[in-house]
Order: C-alpha cells, then sequence, then structure tokens
C-alpha cells in the first residue's frame, strides 16, 4: 500500500487532518474545519486561506473530489459544495495512518512512549 | 442586532482582502472562503463575548497572511512563483516585472557610471549574491525553480566564475580585505601552488561539464544540432588554445614533431598546462552554465535562455573612458560618446529589451527568433566594440591576425549561445489548466 501511494507520504498536517476528517463521509468546508478542530481537541484551528489551498491542491493530486453543492440542512439555505476522499485519497490516508503506527511501535520498541 | 453588524462588516473587510490572493484561486475558492469565513463569525458571536471576534480576526490575519502568499508563489497564472502554466505563453507582467529587476538594477548602474558615479562595478561584483537569495527561498518553498530566477542564477555563475579566477589567476595582495571570507581565504589559496590550483578547477569543470552532458541526454535528451554546436565549440577553443600556446614553444616550428618535443620540454609544458587551465575554466565554466540550463529547459523551455543572458548582464564593456568628459568636438569626445551609447545600448538590451522580448513572446518560433536575435546581437556588439577599440588603439593594424584575437572570446561564446539555443526547446508538456498545476505528490509531503 505504501509504495504506491510513496510519493505522497509524510502528508502535511493539514492534507492528513481533512482526509481524516472526510473519511466518514463527505463534507462541506467549514465542517470539515469543525472536524478537524474536534478530531485535535482543538489544537488546529484552520483559517479559510489554509483549508481551501489545502482542498485546491487535493483535489488537483486527486486525493478528493466534489460531491455537488446542496444547501446544509444544519446550517441556513446557503447552497454549499461538498468534498468527499476518492479511492486514491483513501489509500492515502490509510497508508499514512499505517506509517504512524509504524512509527509508534517503534517508539514503543524503544520505550519512548509507554501505553497507560 | 449590534452582533449582526459585527459579522457584517467583518464579511465586508474579509471579501475586500480576498482580493490580495490570485484572481484565479480567488474565483474559484473566494465564495467558499467567505462562506466559511461568516460562518466562524456566527460561532463568535454565539460565544457572546467581544474577546471571540478579536481571536477570530487575529487568526485570520495570520492565516490570510501566509496563504495569500504561497497562493501567489505557486500560482499558475505566472504569480511569484513564475510559469506554472507552460512555458509557450507569454509571461503575465507581474512574472515580468520580476525577470526584469536585476536588469534594472544594471541598467541604473550603467547610467549611473556614465554621469561619473562610480557603483556599476559594486553591481558586477556583489549583485549576484544578493539577487539569487529570493530564488532561493522561493525554489526552497515551491520546489520549483522560478523563470524569474533564470538571469539571477545566470549572473551568480559568472560572478562565482569571476571570483574563483580571481582567487587562482590574480591573487590578492593581502590578507588584510574587508570581505571576511577573503581574509579566511586568501591565505589558504597562498598556501598552494597557482599550478595545482589551476589544473584542479580545470579538471573539476571538465569532470561538471561530463557529469552535466550525461544528466542532460538522460533527461532532456540532446538532439544531434547540439552535438555539432559541441563540437564547433571545443574545435574553437582548442584552436584557441593553439595559437596562444605555440608562440611560447618557438616560432619555427614547422613539422608537428618539433612541435610535440617542444610540448614536452619541463619548463614549456608548466606554461601550456597553466595556460590551457586557464582558459578551459573560463570557457569550461561558461559550458557549465549552458548545460545547466539545458536541465532547467525541462521545465522553462525556450526561456531557459534567460540563463546565458543573465550570464551576458554584467559583462563589462569599456564604459567611460576617463573620468571626465572630453572637449565637445574633439576626437576624444567623439570616441567616449560612441563608446557610452555603445555601453548603453548593449545594456539596455541586455538587462531589458532582450528578456522582456523573450518573457513576452506568445509562441516557441517567437521564443527562438527573439533569444537568438537578443544573444547573437549581444555578443556582436562585443566582437565590434573589441574591433574598434583594437583598430583604434592601434594594435590591430599591426597585423590583421589580431583581428582573430580581438574577438576570438566572442567567437568561443558565440558557439556557445548556438549550442543553449540547439539545446533549449519546449518539450511538449501534459496540458495543465488553472486549478491543476499543482500536480506532484510531493506537493503534499510534509
Amino acid at each position: 500500500m505504501l509504495k504506491k501511494t510513496m510519493g505522497y507520504h509524510p502528508l502535511t498536517p493539514a492534507v492528513f487532518h481533512i482526509l481524516l476528517a472526510l473519511a466518514d463521509g463527505e463534507k462541506h468546508g467549514y465542517a470539515i474545519m469543525k472536524d478537524v478542530e474536534t478530531q485535535t481537541g482543538g489544537q488546529i484551528k484552520m483559517g479559510p486561506g489554509t483549508l481551501y489551498g489545502s482542498i485546491k491542491r487535493m483535489l488537483a493530486a486527486g486525493l478528493i473530489e466534489e460531491s455537488g453543492q446542496r444547501p446544509d440542512p444544519a446550517m441556513d439555505d446557503e447552497r454549499r459544495r461538498y468534498y468527499r476522499l476518492t479511492g486514491l485519497g483513501q489509500k492515502v490516508v490509510n497508508a499514512e495512518s499505517q506509517r504512524m503506527v509504524d512509527l509508534v511501535k517503534v517508539a514503543l520498541q524503544k520505550h519512548i512512549l509507554t501505553l497507560s | 442586532m449590534e452582533t449582526k453588524r459585527w459579522i457584517n462588516i467583518s464579511r465586508r473587510v474579509y471579501a475586500r482582502l480576498l482580493y490580495l490572493y490570485p484572481a484565479g484561486h480567488r474565483a474559484k475558492y473566494g465564495t467558499d472562503m467567505l462562506q466559511v469565513f461568516t460562518d466562524q463569525c456566527r460561532a463568535a458571536n454565539q460565544a457572546h463575548t467581544g474577546l471571540a471576534f478579536l481571536v477570530l480576526w487575529a487568526r485570520t490575519l495570520i492565516d490570510l497572511g501566509i496563504n495569500v502568499v504561497r497562493e501567489h508563489l505557486t500560482s499558475s497564472q505566472g504569480g511569484l512563483g513564475g510559469l506554472e502554466n507552460g512555458p509557450i505563453q507569454p509571461l503575465p507582467w507581474k512574472g515580468v516585472a520580476l525577470v526584469l529587476a536585476p536588469g534594472l538594477i544594471f541598467f541604473g548602474s550603467q547610467v549611473a557610471q556614465l554621469t561619473g558615479q562610480d557603483w556599476f562595478f559594486l553591481m558586477v561584483y556583489r549583485a549576484g549574491y544578493f539577487l539569487i537569495l529570493p530564488v532561493l527561498a522561493v525554489w526552497a518553498w515551491t520546489r520549483k525553480f522560478p523563470v524569474w530566477g533564470l538571469i539571477p542564477l545566470g549572473l551568480l555563475v559568472n560572478t562565482l566564475l569571476s571570483f574563483g579566477f580571481r582567487l587562482q589567476f590574480q591573487p590578492y595582495p593581502g590578507t588584510n580585505n574587508v570581505n571576511p571570507l577573503l581574509r579566511w581565504l586568501v591565505p589558504v589559496m597562498k598556501a598552494i601552488s597557482p599550478t595545482t590550483l589551476e589544473v584542479t578547477s580545470s579538471i573539476a569543470i571538465l569532470l561538471a561539464i561530463l557529469a552535466l552532458l550525461w544528466l542532460a541526454k538522460r533527461r532532456v535528451g540532446i538532439p544531434g544540432r547540439a552535438w555539432a554546436w559541441l563540437g564547433v565549440y571545443a574545435a574553437l577553443l582548442i584552436f584557441y588554445i593553439l595559437v596562444n600556446v605555440y608562440p611560447i614553444l618557438s616560432t619555427n616550428i614547422v613539422a608537428i614533431n618539433e612541435l610535440v618535443a617542444a610540448l614536452v620540454r619541463a619548463d614549456n609544458l608548466k606554461v601550456v598546462i597553466e595556460l590551457a587551465s586557464y582558459y578551459l575554466y573560463i570557457y569550461g565554466g561558461f559550458l557549465v552554465l549552458i548545460l545547466l540550463g539545458a536541465l532547467l529547459a525541462g521545465r522553462h523551455g525556450r526561456l531557459a535562455a534567460l540563463l546565458p543572458l543573465g550570464y551576458l548582464l554584467p559583462t563589462v564593456l569599456y564604459g567611460r573612458v576617463s573620468n571626465d568628459w572630453p572637449t565637445p568636438g574633439t576626437p576624444e569626445f567623439t570616441l567616449m560618446l560612441t563608446v557610452g551609447a555603445a555601453a548603453l545600448t548593449y545594456r539596455f538590451l541586455v538587462a531589458l529589451a532582450g528578456p522582456l522580448w523573450i518573457v513576452r513572446s506568445a509562441t516557441g518560433r517567437m521564443q527562438k527568433r527573439a533569444s537568438m536575435t537578443s544573444l547573437m546581437v549581444l555578443v556582436g556588439i562585443q566582437a565590434a566594440f573589441n574591433l574598434v577599440m583594437g583598430f583604434n588603439s592601434g594594435w590591430i593594424r599591426e597585423g590583421l591576425a589580431n583581428a582573430y584575437f580581438a574577438i576570438s572570446g566572442q567567437l568561443i561564446v558565440g558557439a556557445g549561445l548556438a549550442l543553449a539555443l540547439a539545446l533549449y526547446r519546449n518539450v511538449p508538456q501534459p496540458q495543465v489548466g488553472e486549478e491543476t498545476g499543482e500536480l506532484s505528490p510531493e506537493s503534499f509531503a510534509g
């Protein structure tokens, strides 16, 4: 898996978190931003510039794709652009997660980390 | 109502700030970014504290500052990053401004020189080091060598070769130089014998040429015409070395075995090696630059001609003949006027007109014509200049063969430029649209 997606690793934090945010379904920009904030316990708060800069590059690389425009029922009636993972995006986020697991294993072996 | 007003004001201000982004990025994502910012404002509003708005704005301004620069640097519409959208298009004007920046400095210093202010040579010896810094920063950030970095790179190669030349062949007299690098370097250089230095640097240049030829052949291919010009370049260089070596050996040599016998005499051999090293260093260094351009042509196509243009940018003609202008009407005044006009014409062409013509050409054919005309006219001006000055001072009239020596350097450089024009081609590239300018996986590597 890692071999096929090797050129993408390691991902930038913004790209990795956006991929993770989209892993459980399609979302629009603000929902991605909120998801990233939640999944990092508020440590990563992306601005609109970082979010859409990353989205642009991820679209170009085929990691994500647009899934159409529609209103967000949770907000008001403004139409929003939704994004979802592509097959490649799924592979890349899987491989990056696996890479991190492997790193954690090394850290555990070297007693840098301990499981509590 | 009051807080709704704050949201509206923030929205309006942010909408204005979005104009700082490149037009393409704004058109595609501006509405979405404004939408997200409005959502953030609503969330801040729900916090029922003015501090939430302040924190949001502080974070947003930092995000804006970083990403505006980033988008301009990587913009496919010729932003600060240059021509991401392929080399066979006129460079947008903000890119043109960056391409012309080094030239403007040199043209300004040439005008200043003609009016009696001597900071031209400060530019010649120092500008290359400073002008490359933003190029390296952008290259490191975007991992793409920008088109506006080609002239500074050519200039830097010239400056470094000239620095190396002065260290090897014209050692600085003392160690009390104001330059701390030289204060450290000069004693080290003086400890090594001049012949060792010269031979080592020439061998290093020869190895660099071979390595670059191998790389260029693998990456971009070397057409038959380029091999032919490389042969011409080598032949002219060898001939030049021979005609300079011949008088040292003997003036009475008629047979090749006599030449070889004279050559292997120890004292002659040392002089010949030093002389050959001297010319190999100068013209081999220029060849290294040309071959470096072949690698960059894989990305910039014919626009890589800006690289040798950068090399020619600081070429010193004669500038002012004397410190004060002579009396009008005298032959000295006419000579100084001619020299000044020629120097100004050269600098205008190399610094402004040539680069502008090349980067604003709309087709490969126009780019080729612009590059060829600019480079060859520049070398032609140098040659004409040397001929006129040599004739004026009388030494060409002593023997017509001296005319060859006056322009021998330009002949070799001319062949090198012809080689460059044969090497730098627009290689077919996949059509990438405005939003697909960054397709490489490396864009995501952390």
